[in-house]
């Protein structure tokens, strides 16, 4: 039981730990203030709280596929606000931190309610089975333990570098987990029939497992799937090019305002 | 051509209507799926209704179909799977993997 919960928990703080450390980062090279950034973590914990409490009850709309919407909108809420971030933070000559702190706020609001409300269901369901119970915290702390320290060991890779590295690197972060935010808003609305289910475009199975280690760090980092749809594969690089329009926009916006 | 055109978009819209796929029932109790294996046509589109049993939540989750679902403790939820080709897909559950595991037989 406590190695399936250092997994487990593992898996779900890896992903929020590296969208909270690449923004830390980003506030911290760039010196804007970001207490706010406890703040969004303490209240994405608190919605995380409220979602696992209604699953019960969310997971019957829609004709019983109420929790793939809802997951859906997450992904694609967060989706938005890495958008926002990737072309505010293009185009200001001058930071102006007030919009940037709303976007990457709630970014990590919805980032942490869904992985947090994972965890605490898991926990929940042990809550009567004493025999079980300790090792399944022991598993769970350990975990959070573990994918904390991604966080942080990715938090000090990124500001040791030099403030423009760090900027480049935030941006090549944040393009790909928005495209993997919209691989897996795709994935949950294919589940729930909304989209069409086709064939796999590929099996990579083979080459890089989803169960395997790589596999599990690749899909925290860019939403890995060994054997994705077509589908999933144009939505995905669609989500890229966007954000890679963003970017550029921004950048283009920011020089005509010098050359003025 | 109109006529044609009108019989064709009639034939597509009793299509979507009596597409609704089949339906196959899996079982969660004491952690274990009922039945482990279970069996659907293949290139079909099928519905899998899991009902859960247990007072505890379970988590379906494959990463051979790409499907992953909570399903809370005494409820029960839909899940779309397929069209597949034939083969085996293994699925277990998140939350108690080591006597929740399963798989689909699709041909």
């Amino acid at each position: 039981m406590l190695l399936n919960s250092v997994i487990l928990v593992l898996r779900e703080v890896l992903e929020a730990a590296m969208v909270v450390s690449m923004f830390m980062a980003f506030f911290t090279v760039t010196n804007l203030r970001h207490s706010f950034l406890l703040r969004a973590i303490l209240i994405g914990l608190f919605a995380g709280s409220i979602y696992a409490f209604n699953l019960p009850n969310f997971s019957l709309w829609f004709d019983g596929v109420g929790q793939e919407i809802v997951n859906t909108a997450l992904h694609a809420g967060i989706f938005i606000c890495l958008f926002a971030f990737a072309f505010l933070n293009s185009c200001n000559t001058t930071p102006q931190s007030g919009l940037l702190r709303i976007f990457v706020g709630l970014a990590i609001v919805m980032a942490i309610s869904r992985e947090s409300a994972e965890i605490m269901l898991y926990i929940s369901g042990f809550s009567g089975m004493q025999s079980v119970l300790t090792s399944v915290v022991t598993g769970s702390l350990i975990g959070l333990g573990l994918g904390m320290s991604v966080g942080v060991f990715l938090y000090y890779l990124m500001i040791s570098l030099s403030g423009p590295y760090t900027r480049w690197l935030i941006h090549v972060l944040v393009v790909m987990v928005a495209g993997s935010m919209m691989a897996q808003a795709s994935q949950f609305l294919i589940q729930a029939d909304w989209l069409p289910s086709s064939s796999p475009l590929w099996d990579s199975s083979g080459l890089i497992s989803e169960h395997s280690l790589s596999g599990q760090l690749l899909y925290a980092l860019m939403g890995y799937e060994a054997t994705p749809s077509a589908l999933q594969v144009i939505i995905y690089a669609l989500s890229l090019i966007l954000m890679l329009l963003a970017i550029a926009s921004g950048c283009y916006l920011k020089k005509s305002a010098y050359e003025n | 051509m109109k006529k044609q055109l009108i019989f064709l978009l009639l034939m597509l819209l009793t299509c979507r209507v009596n597409a609704d796929p089949p339906v196959f029932e899996l079982r969660i109790k004491d952690h274990l799926f009922f039945p482990d294996e279970v069996v659907i046509p293949a290139d079909t589109k099928v519905k899998l209704l899991v009902i859960n049993e247990d007072p505890t939540p379970e988590e379906f989750e494959s990463y051979e179909l790409n499907r992953e679902k909570v399903i809370p403790g005494q409820s029960q939820a839909i899940i779309f799977i397929g069209p597949l080709p034939a083969g085996v897909y293994p699925f277990f559950g998140e939350f108690f993997p080591k006597t929740a595991q399963g798989r689909m037989r699709v041909e």
